[in-house]
């Protein structure tokens, strides 16, 4: 008796279940329900929208026509914007009549999805609760049968709109080009990469670029972000320094889109008149203050600048020659720049000495050490030029001799390189690590043949 | 062999030192099992991953015949010669071909190889991006980049004149 009564409770649980099932799919998917409403309402939206568009683009046509058939003073220019409009209005009516289709397809979906759940409810309730179960069938026929209406009246309209409102303008051809742009070019990349491909573009380019957006012209301003750019274009969008050695110093900017500002011209100028030129590389310049004990770093591209401490100069008088050499040192962390500055002292007071010792200036510690080991370049009249460190050793090119020094910073040992057999007394020679992007850095010697005026580059 | 297993379920199985060429699979494996999965990579930009990781394996594996640009020596008593390798000419004109495809696909493979931290393939897909917006106009850099325009237009005009050089052609 037990087991037959819990079976009853049981089965009136699971038909009450069903029941709720049913009423919950009814209100969901039925009439009735605020959900379909919506639909509906939209429905009547679009209906009412289109209507009244293809009205108006009928008017509009019948005016076309009327136009067209009087042939009187059809002026050229209303005739094409009429045309205009006409596209324009079949357009709206083509986008309202696809929203149509999309909107009914929908509702063709969730009332077949109703037909079929009152199908299995009807079948499988069929002994329990005859009546509902009827009703369910009966009522899951009916929506389909409603539903296959509409879908033929949706399948319909869209050959309507595709067959016979397009069939005179390509807009269908125009939107789909449109889309397909849109969607292939735009893209979000994380801030990271993007500034990694600004750094790979030149200076001139960059300062265009901080009209994109405010981040971008952050960006642009940001030192590590500047310096990240100066290190990828090196050599090639530098400032190569023919004659510094008289301090007429004349500017070749190596990259025609790195460029320099005309006013940088007149700054430098001003510059020369407290400051003395020392070294230049990867497109900034080391000048040395005449009055204090410091050096200065300028960026000529967004004039920017920074001031660095001097080699010391204990017990002798400052010597003006371009004794200095930059070495950027590669790591990982591209925004965390690490360099050396390598600046040969003369040993004894008078320029006419042949004695220089090193002193090294590290980004890391801030500070100058000087080296005690002398370093013999063998002339007292030599006329230091341009320094350059590259892998280990430094090398100086002289205003006095067209040789070249190398000096291995571990031995001190002094080695000189005979110059390329085309240089004629007087040239210039310089000495410069050439970096482009993908390759190894190699050293080269820059010649600048006066009577021709032209700039040789020599491998080793 | 090592299993590399995209967002999309399927499954790669490449050698060990191609899939070395990526930095953090390197580090996984040190300290994991040999089935990686990489959820936020698609199968079809691995596939695109792999074929480069596989190339340039199988160059870095071969030692490169002595440099040759010491022959452009200008100075042929110069006692400074040449020990480090160049990069390869061939492996070069390989990427060149490698990276010829659309924006979106070189974005993927980018955001990918980031993720990967395979150094070599992010700079050279960033690096052929950035040839391809030189000298472009502002306006067509916002559009392919989405990058919303906030200036109003006296700013950008003040901008402009500000750095007046660099808007003129020479």
């Amino acid at each position: 008796m037990d087991a037959l009564r819990r079976q009853a409770s049981k089965l009136r649980e699971q038909v009450s279940k069903q029941q709720q099932a049913v009423i919950k799919q009814f209100s969901t998917s039925g009439y009735g329900s605020s959900d379909v409403m919506v639909i509906d309402e939209i429905e009547l939206q679009r209906h009412q929208q289109l209507e009244k568009l293809y009205k108006s683009t009928r008017e509009t046509r019948r005016k076309l026509n009327i136009h067209k058939s009087s042939h009187v003073n059809l002026d050229l220019i209303s005739f094409l914007f009429v045309c205009l409009f006409v596209q324009d209005f079949q357009k709206d009516t083509v986008k309202a009549a696809e929203a149509y289709v999309t909107i009914g397809h929908r509702h063709i979906e969730i009332g077949l999805k109703l037909s079929e759940d009152c199908y299995r409810y009807g079948g499988e309730n069929h002994a329990t609760d005859a009546i509902l179960a009827k009703a369910a069938a009966l009522y899951g026929g009916a929506i389909r049968n409603v539903e296959k209406e509409l879908e033929d009246f949706s399948s319909f309209l869209t050959s309507q709109v595709r067959g016979d409102l397009l069939m005179d303008t390509d807009i269908v051809a125009l939107e789909k080009e449109e889309r397909e742009e849109d969607a292939c070019d735009q893209y979000f990349l994380p801030y990271d990469l993007l500034l990694e491909i600004f750094s790979y573009l030149p200076a001139k380019m960059i300062l265009q670029l901080q009209l994109l957006s405010r981040p971008f012209r952050r960006l642009a301003a940001d030192c590590r972000f500047r310096l990240l750019q100066s290190q990828r274009h090196l050599a090639a969008s530098g400032v190569f320094i023919v004659a510094p050695s008289d301090q007429q110093l004349d500017f070749f900017p190596l990259d025609n889109a790195a460029g320099l500002p005309p006013s940088f011209y007149a700054h430098l100028n001003v510059l020369r008149t407290v400051a003395f030129f020392l070294a230049s590389s990867r497109g900034l310049l080391f000048f040395r203050y005449y009055s204090y004990a410091n050096l200065l770093v300028l960026n000529p591209t967004c004039r920017e600048r920074r001031m660095l401490p001097a080699p010391p100069e204990k017990g002798c008088p400052l010597s003006w020659y371009n004794g200095l050499a930059v070495n950027f040192l590669d790591n990982d962390d591209h925004l965390k720049c690490k360099y050396q500055l390598v600046y040969l002292k003369p040993m004894r007071s008078s320029v006419s000495s042949s004695l220089y010792q090193l002193c090294l200036y590290d980004s890391a510690d801030g500070d100058w050490i000087v080296d005690d080991r002398q370093i013999d370049l063998g002339s007292p009249y030599l006329n230091l030029k341009n320094l350059v460190v590259f892998e280990g050793s430094l090398f100086v090119s002289f205003s006095s001799s067209s040789r070249v020094a190398a000096i291995d910073t571990s031995t001190r040992h002094v080695n000189f390189l005979p110059p390329p057999d085309s240089v004629s007394q007087g040239d210039e020679i310089n000495v410069a690590v050439w970096e482009e992007a993908g390759n190894r850095p190699w050293l080269c010697l820059v010649h600048y043949d006066r009577r021709s005026c032209k700039f040789t580059l020599w491998r080793w | 062999m090592i299993k590399l297993v995209s967002g999309d379920g399927a499954e790669f199985e490449v050698e060990e030192e191609v899939a070395f060429q990526s930095k953090i699979i390197k580090d996984i494996v040190a300290d994991a099992d040999d089935v990686i999965p990489l959820p936020t990579v698609s199968s079809k930009v691995l596939i695109q991953v792999i074929e480069y990781c596989r190339k340039h394996a199988a160059v870095n594996s071969f030692p490169l015949s002595p440099s040759s640009s010491a022959a452009a020596a200008a100075s042929s008593s110069s006692s400074i010669s040449y020990s480090k390798p160049v990069s390869d000419p061939a492996l070069r004109a390989w990427d060149n071909e490698f990276v010829k495809l659309n924006n979106s696909s070189l974005f993927d493979i980018v955001i990918a190889a980031n993720y990967l931290d395979i150094e070599e393939l992010v700079d050279l897909v960033l690096e052929t991006v950035a040839d391809r917006i030189k000298g472009k106009q502002a306006q067509e850099i916002r559009r392919q980049f989405n990058i919303e325009n906030d200036f109003t237009p006296e700013e950008e005009e003040a901008l402009r004149r500000e750095n007046s050089w660099a808007f003129q052609n020479n």
